[in-house]
């Protein structure tokens, strides 16, 4: 156990010295700043827009329709989190979770480990645990930002029950972050090539995000980017409710997005997701496959010869 | 001299490819993507062909797919051709020989673009026959030739993404760092920018259209999004420096995935979407003229 | 032609504040096996990387076989040949295929009969058609070397060649040196700072400290003042202890 809290410590200082993990870290905080403000921007523009409209219909003498946006929760205005968190948190993941593995496999720090007497699943504990930490605290700040926001911000008062609301998006989303941070670690340690390590999660991660929610949903790409957009129920028809059964338990970027939807208030109303298993359970599900795989990649790993090819 | 040392430069990188499966792997992926997207688009309309269905209308995934992933695809590519020489500091090799740079570089450049139109030649063919399958009716000759400038777009698209990451990977310090620097400027080009783009359009921002839910017609939106134009011209600006909206702006139009653009004739079709193709050909050549301009470091240092 | 292989004159080198090379002004005439001592650091390798066109100076001027290595770099480059301190090939490629591809860029005709040629020579036909991937550093070095003399150059740069090598792979080395020079009338620039394969191979010496040459003379003039290798090693330390000193 001491041996793992040395291991992460010293993982934890190198990714903080890591030029490229700093950047990604910054563009994701930048990304959650930019968030507040467009939920505030559309949400201001929709209502500048409907005054406009009212104004048509008066000029013609006619009562203008009600506004079919309804005042916007004060949460629904992270709405754009949730994507990303989809986007850059899980890229951001990615490379913490690569970087804190291939780092050490680069410079042959493994062989020097394992000459110490130290299980190899002591040095995964080590490294998960940094992964766990980097990503919480990456995330920590996030929310932070988000904190500071809804209390400078004079007309948005949270509720308690918000407020609880809010740590469980967070929870979500650190779970979702860390499940990349894995994925990341994992290929990092059991591919044979510095290129493939990244090549096969971005791939994992581009069909987790874009092909299968067109699969259970007809969610196209670039709706799946979009909050509401890809919140629209799926088309009728026995290929999608066949889809639906079979893919939506396995498919943790739609659990994340539709617990995201729930706790911040920019679900339709009667959403309900298509899986006998909750969105949360599955976060948790797929972490602890993740875990045990990257314990059993580090078990295998050979690490007289743990370099890269290229 | 110059062209047989291009040529050999060009065939040892298309032999490194197909050797270590990267082209088949890329090849395959964006294969699978973009049939799986024609096949859902096909089903969620039903299967029906209305009146104005434009046969490649079904390919609205598609271009989407090509934007995310085709580009994701191309920047490995271009992260590859120089890590390949980088990581194992054959650069010096290379370069200690009678060779220019702009050689070495254009020999290189040649042999990605291969396999890019390899790579697309192999998707848009398989979609092609697809989509005659589903839809059971034979693509005109129009449409063939849509398709053809879609393709070449395509390739013209994928290449300033391999430039992109081609770039990096060549010129900063950190290897390991340019394939994350490229994909963050990807996540800002590809995803971010239209992103936000489309985020803070009103209309979307009311499931079904806020202007069709207020029965509002297109004139009068016009009228109204006029009187917003600061907010327009942050939005559509932030949109025009995304390279994928022209790319998309442009097939959509193309393959009448745009709904006002059946029908019209191709060379007019064209023009008005010339805007579109001239980004394009500027970010290739802008990021073609960085590459060929600036001096690389042969000596791994 | 020009009379010297390899001339300098007041090349420097920085890094922002850090002087890599310092005014260095050499000259080596054709034919000699010159080996070029210091310690790590001492900006060795950065002689060599601007010899053989990989780098600018940051001042001063430098000619291979009378060719400008800046404004004439390419024909400077048809006239060189380098093996780097570690050998790095295409792993995925075979030897030949190695060697192939370098030989176009190098414009060799009749390539195929070179390469047998250059593999008969280094004795090691029998890596031809395995991948580089599998090769121990005494193969690589032993291809690095075929393709680094594949075109025939006249001037032949070493970086730290013997770095890594057994007994065995030394003493082969050393054979190829005097064999390269002797039958292919190439010259050498070595790169060392192992005395000993200085003195068993080189025709003159050159001892570079911080950047800046302490000391040039033949090998034979060195030898018959100091004596033997170990006064040479004597003479190396002496030189650089003056210097950091």
């Amino acid at each position: 156990m001491f041996a793992s809290r040395y291991i992460m410590t010293a993982a934890l200082r190198a990714n903080l010295r890591d030029q490229t993990v700093l950047l990604i870290a910054g563009l994701f905080i930048v990304l959650v700043l930019i968030s507040a403000y467009l939920g505030w921007s559309a949400t201001a523009t929709v209502q500048d827009v409907y005054l406009k409209v009212v104004e048509a219909y008066a000029a013609k003498g006619q009562i203008a329709p009600p506004n079919p946006v309804p005042d916007t929760p004060p949460l629904g205005l992270l709405r754009n989190m949730a994507t990303y968190v989809a986007l850059i948190g899980a890229l951001a993941g990615l490379v913490l979770g690569n970087k804190t593995v291939s780092g050490d496999r680069k410079s042959g720090v493994y062989a020097l480990l394992a000459s110490r007497p130290i299980t190899s699943s002591g040095i995964a504990l080590g490294k998960i645990l940094a992964i766990i930490i980097a990503i919480t605290g990456l995330l920590g700040v996030a929310a932070l930002t988000n904190v500071i926001t809804f209390m400078i911000l004079p007309n948005f008062s949270l509720s308690a029950d918000e407020w609880f609301r809010l740590a469980q998006f967070y929870i979500a989303s650190d779970l979702y972050v860390i499940s990349f941070g894995l994925l990341g670690a994992f290929f990092a340690i059991t591919s044979r090539s510095e290129a493939k390590s990244l090549m096969i999660p971005v791939t994992i991660w581009l069909t987790v995000t874009f092909i299968i929610p067109q699969l259970t949903a007809n969610v196209l790409p670039m709706a799946a980017l979009n909050p509401l957009k890809a919140m629209a129920p799926a088309p009728s028809g026995a290929f999608f409710v066949f889809t639906q059964s079979v893919l939506t338990p396995i498919s943790f970027a739609e659990a994340y997005r539709a617990l995201a939807a729930t706790l911040l208030d920019f679900a339709p109303p009667g959403f309900k997701f298509q899986s006998f298993i909750s969105p949360m359970l599955t976060l948790m599900i797929v972490n602890g496959l993740l875990i045990s795989a990257v314990v059993v990649a580090f078990g295998k790993m050979d690490a007289s010869r743990s370099a890269y090819d290229d | 001299m110059m062209i047989s040392q291009l040529i050999a430069i060009a065939k040892k990188d298309i032999q490194d490819a197909l050797r270590t499966r990267t082209i088949f792997i890329m090849t395959g992926f964006l294969l699978v993507a973009s049939m799986v997207s024609i096949a859902v688009t096909h089903t969620a309309m039903g299967g029906r062909l209305p009146s104005d269905y434009s046969v490649l209308e079904a390919m609205r995934g598609f271009v989407e797919h090509l934007e995310i992933i085709g580009s994701a695809l191309a920047i490995l590519l271009g992260y590859r051709s120089a890590a390949n020489e980088r990581g194992h500091n054959t650069l010096a090799l290379v370069m200690t020989r009678p060779i220019r740079q702009r050689v070495f570089l254009a020999g290189k450049v040649f042999a990605s673009v291969v396999l890019i139109c390899g790579c697309l030649t192999v998707v848009f063919v398989s979609i092609s026959v697809e989509i005659m399958v589903l839809t059971g009716v034979g693509l005109s000759t129009l449409e063939v030739a849509k398709l053809a400038i879609g393709f070449a777009s395509t390739g013209l698209y994928m290449t300033a993404f391999f430039l992109l990451g081609f770039l990096f990977a060549l010129h900063l310090k950190h290897l390991s760092h340019a394939l994350l620097t490229a994909f963050s400027i990807w996540l800002v080009f590809v995803l971010i920018a239209p992103q936000i783009g489309d985020t803070l359009d009103p209309d979307n921002q009311a499931v079904g259209g806020l202007f069709s839910q207020l029965s509002v017609p297109h004139a009068q939106e016009v009228e109204i999004m006029n009187k917003l134009g600061t907010y327009e011209v942050i939005r559509t600006g932030i949109e025009q420096l995304s390279p994928s909206k022209h790319f998309e702006r442009l097939t959509f139009a193309l393959w009448g995935i745009k709904g006002s653009y059946i029908g019209m004739p191709l060379s007019e079709l064209l023009s008005a979407k010339i805007i579109d193709i001239l980004w394009l050909l500027g970010y290739v050549l802008g990021l073609g003229g960085v590459l060929f301009k600036r001096q690389v470091n042969f000596t791994g240092d | 032609m020009s009379e010297l292989a390899i001339q300098t004159k007041d090349i420097s080198m920085s890094y922002g504040d850090h002087v890599a090379l310092d005014q260095l002004t050499l000259n080596i005439e054709y034919g000699e096996v010159f080996g070029f001592l210091g310690h790590n650091g001492a900006g060795k390798t950065t002689t060599v990387n601007i010899l053989t066109t990989l780098l600018k100076p940051t001042h001063g001027k430098a000619w291979v076989c009378g060719f400008d290595v800046v404004s004439d770099s390419l024909n400077a480059r048809r006239q060189i040949g380098y093996v780097p301190e570690n050998v790095h090939l295409y792993e995925a490629m075979t030897a030949q295929e190695n060697l192939r591809f370098l030989g176009q860029l190098s414009g060799v005709e009749d390539l195929q009969k070179t390469i047998d040629e250059t593999l008969e020579l280094l004795d090691c036909k029998d890596l031809a058609n395995r991948r580089v991937g599998t090769f121990s550093k005494g193969q690589r070095q032993r291809i690095g070397l075929a393709q680094a003399i594949l075109h025939r150059p006249k001037v032949l740069f070493l970086d730290e060649p013997a770095s890594g090598l057994d007994p065995m792979g030394m003493k082969m080395l050393r054979d190829l040196i005097v064999k390269l020079n002797a039958e292919l009338k190439m010259t050498i620039f070595m790169n060392t700072h192992l005395i000993g394969e200085v003195a068993k191979t080189c025709t003159s010496i050159g001892v570079l400290n911080q950047g800046k040459l302490v000391h040039k003379d033949t090998l034979k003039n060195v030898m018959d003042r100091f004596g033997d290798d170990e006064t040479l090693e004597r003479l190396y330390l002496s030189l650089n202890t003056q210097k950091v000193a």
